[in-house]
C-alpha cells in the first residue's frame, strides 16, 4: 500500500515537473555586468533560483532610480568556470555552494562580492566577521529514482549506515534487492554539510568508500543518479520549487528522483509545502544570506543598501509570498532578518 | 508644575504603589475587573531557572503609558527594575525550553506573571504561563481564567546565538502584537495599544538542552 502510494505521488511529481519545465525559462547569471556599487552575491545552489527572482523583482522596484542606487545581482552556482562579479571586481572561480560562497566573501572585498547565499548556518571554521541573516526555513531529505529499489522510508540510523557503507543492500532496509549507490553533492555544498550532520545526530558522518561525491546538488539530471539503486540528498524547498512551483528548468530539475520519508515523516505535505513536523525535526534547517558584519554594522550608504535587501524591513522579509512561492517556509515576520554568527 | 507633569507624577505614584503592592505580594489591585487573587499572583516556591528573559520598556513607552494611566509590571518570581536612562524592565526566570532559538522552532517557558493596570479605570489584565513561542517569535501569556495564550509582544531587529551551550536572543526592538493590542485595549478599557507599537527591547538567554 505504502509503495503504491509512493509511486503514485512520484508519478504526479514527474508529470508536474515536465509541465513546469515546458512553461518557465531557465535561471541565469546577471544579464548585465553589475556596476561597482551594486550588491552582488554567489554561493548556495539551494537558494539560487529564489535569489535570482528576488534580484529581478528588487531591481524592477527601483527601475527609475539613478545608476548610483545599488541594484541586486546573484550569480548562479554553475556555468563558466570563472566569473567577474561586477565592474572593477577580481575574476574569481565561480563559487558553487554555500561554503564556497562564504569563502569567496571572506577572500575578497566588496569590490568583488557583497554577500553569500547559504543553506547552512554558521559552523566551525567560519569567522565572526561573517553575519548570517536568516530569511526562511528549508529541510533536507533523501531522494531515489522513481520505481527503483529504495523503500519509501529510511530511519536516521539506516541513512547513517548507508553513508558509512555498513548498509549496502536495499533489501536490508525494506527495499528491493540491489546494491545501494550513495551519492553526495559537490564539496562546498551546504546541503551536503547539513545532511551529513543530520544523519550523524549532530556529529557529521564521514562518508565511506562506497559514497560518490560530485553530482550538482538539487539536480536529478546527472546520468549517474538515473539509477534504480541511487540515493541522493535533496533540498525539500528546492524540490517543491522545481516540481510544484514551476521553477524547474532543463538543467535544474529532479529528473526521475522523488523525495522519500525519514523516520516515518514525509517531507512534503498534501498541499505541496514543506511538512511542518519534518521542518521541526533534525532535518529542518534555516537558510541565510551572509554579509560582512562590519559592513552591516557600520552606518552609511553601504550598510543601508545591504539592509534594504536583507534586514527585517528589507525587500526579502517584506515579500514572504516570494519565499513560499519558491518552496521555503517563511519565518515569522519579526524573526526574518535575524542575524547570527559563529 | 504644569498639568501634564502633575498627571505624570500622580500616575507614577500610583504605579509605584501598584508595583510595591504587587511585588510585595501583600494584596491585590483594589479595583480589578478581573480579581487577581493571591493564589493567582503568588509564586513563593523557588523556581528552578535555566536562564533569564528581560522585557525592557524604554523611556518613551514609559512616558506615553504613564500619561495614559497604563502600567505593566512583572509579578514574582519575575522582578522589576528601573534605570533612568534605559527605562523600566521586568526579568523572568526561564523554567524550561524545547527546540532551538537559532533553528526557529520550539517554546521557552518563563516563570512569573505580567500584570497590566489602568489606574484610571481600575481595570487590570493578568497574564500567566508566560512563554516565548519560538515558532511564531512572540512573547505570549495566558490570561487569568483562560486556557489559550495571547500573543503579546514581538521582538524585532534580533540577533541570536548559540555559544557554549547557551542560546541567546538580543532584540533592540519590541513591538506590541496585534492580538495583544486588541486584548489589552479591550480588557483595560483603553485605545492605547496599537499593533506594531514599539515598547522597548528584549533579551533572552538559557542553557540549551536543560
Amino acid at each position: 500500500m505504502r509503495h503504491t502510494a509512493a509511486k503514485l505521488v512520484a508519478a504526479v511529481a514527474v508529470t508536474a515537473a515536465t509541465v513546469a519545465l515546458a512553461a518557465f525559462p531557465a535561471q541565469a547569471d546577471p544579464a548585465v555586468t553589475p556596476n561597482a556599487v551594486d550588491i552582488v552575491g554567489t554561493g548556495s545552489d539551494t537558494t539560487s533560483t529564489y535569489l535570482a527572482k528576488v534580484s529581478a523583482d528588487y531591481n524592477a522596484s527601483i527601475a527609475g532610480a539613478p545608476a548610483s542606487t545599488p541594484r541586486l545581482y546573484s550569480w548562479d552556482p554553475t556555468g563558466s568556470a570563472t566569473i567577474t562579479p561586477k565592474t572593477g571586481a577580481a575574476t574569481i572561480a565561480r563559487p558553487n555552494g554555500s561554503s564556497a560562497g562564504v569563502t569567496a566573501l571572506n577572500n575578497n572585498t566588496s569590490t568583488t562580492v557583497d554577500f553569500a547565499r547559504s543553506s547552512r548556518g554558521p559552523q566551525t571554521g567560519d569567522t565572526t566577521d561573517d553575519l548570517f541573516v536568516a530569511f526562511a526555513k528549508d529541510a533536507v531529505t533523501w531522494s531515489a529514482k522513481n520505481a527503483g529499489h529504495a523503500p519509501a522510508n529510511l530511519t536516521t540510523a539506516q541513512l547513517k549506515g548507508i553513508y558509512e557503507c555498513t548498509i549496502t543492500n536495499w533489501s536490508t532496509v525494506g527495499g528491493t534487492a540491489g546494491t545501494i549507490k550513495p551519492f553526495l553533492p559537490q564539496n562546498g555544498s551546504g546541503t551536503r554539510t547539513f545532511f551529513l550532520k543530520a544523519i550523524g545526530g549532530a556529529t557529521p558522518v564521514t562518508p565511506g568508500a562506497c559514497v560518490t561525491s560530485g553530482p550538482q546538488e538539487n539536480t536529478g539530471t546527472t546520468p549517474a543518479l538515473d539509477d534504480v539503486d541511487a540515493i541522493f540528498p535533496y533540498s525539500v524547498a528546492h524540490y517543491i520549487s522545481q516540481v510544484f512551483g514551476g521553477h524547474g528548468t532543463p538543467t535544474d530539475n529532479p529528473g526521475n528522483l522523488t523525495l522519500r520519508n525519514v523516520n516515518g515523516v514525509a517531507p512534503v505535505n498534501a498541499t505541496n509545502t514543506i511538512n511542518a513536523p519534518f521542518a521541526a525535526s533534525a532535518y529542518g534547517r534555516v537558510v541565510y544570506n551572509v554579509v560582512r558584519a562590519a559592513a552591516w554594522n557600520t552606518p552609511g550608504t553601504y550598510s543601508t543598501a545591504l539592509k534594504s535587501v536583507f534586514s527585517s524591513t528589507g525587500w526579502i522579509c517584506t515579500h514572504p509570498a516570494t519565499i513560499t512561492n519558491y518552496g521555503f517556509l517563511a519565518l515569522p515576520s519579526a524573526a526574518c532578518g535575524t542575524t547570527t554568527t559563529i | 508644575m504644569n498639568r501634564l507633569r502633575t498627571r505624570l507624577a500622580l500616575a507614577g505614584a500610583a504605579a509605584l504603589t501598584a508595583v510595591t503592592v504587587l511585588t510585595g505580594l501583600t494584596g491585590t489591585a483594589a479595583a480589578t475587573e478581573t480579581p487577581a487573587t493571591a493564589d493567582a499572583v503568588t509564586a513563593t516556591v523557588p523556581v528552578a531557572s535555566i536562564g533569564t528573559a528581560v522585557v525592557r520598556e524604554d523611556s518613551d513607552f514609559l512616558h506615553r503609558s504613564a500619561e495614559a494611566g497604563i502600567f505593566v509590571v512583572p509579578l514574582p518570581p519575575g522582578t522589576a527594575a528601573y534605570d533612568s536612562a534605559a527605562g523600566f524592565s521586568g526579568s523572568f526566570p526561564v523554567t524550561g525550553a524545547t527546540g532551538v532559538l537559532r533553528e526557529y522552532y520550539g517554546n521557552v517557558q518563563l516563570g512569573g506573571s505580567l500584570l497590566a493596570v489602568n489606574v484610571r479605570t481600575g481595570k487590570t489584565a493578568l497574564f500567566q504561563q508566560l512563554a516565548f513561542d519560538i515558532d511564531n517569535w512572540q512573547l505570549t501569556g495566558v490570561p487569568l481564567g483562560a486556557t489559550a495564550p495571547v500573543a503579546l509582544l514581538e521582538p524585532t531587529d534580533s540577533t541570536v546565538a548559540l555559544t557554549a551551550g547557551v542560546s541567546s536572543l538580543t532584540s533592540t526592538g519590541l513591538a506590541v502584537d496585534a492580538e495583544g493590542a486588541q486584548y489589552l485595549d479591550s480588557k483595560l478599557g483603553t485605545s492605547f495599544f496599537t499593533a506594531g507599537g514599539q515598547v522597548g527591547s528584549f533579551a533572552l538567554s538559557y542553557t540549551q538542552g536543560s
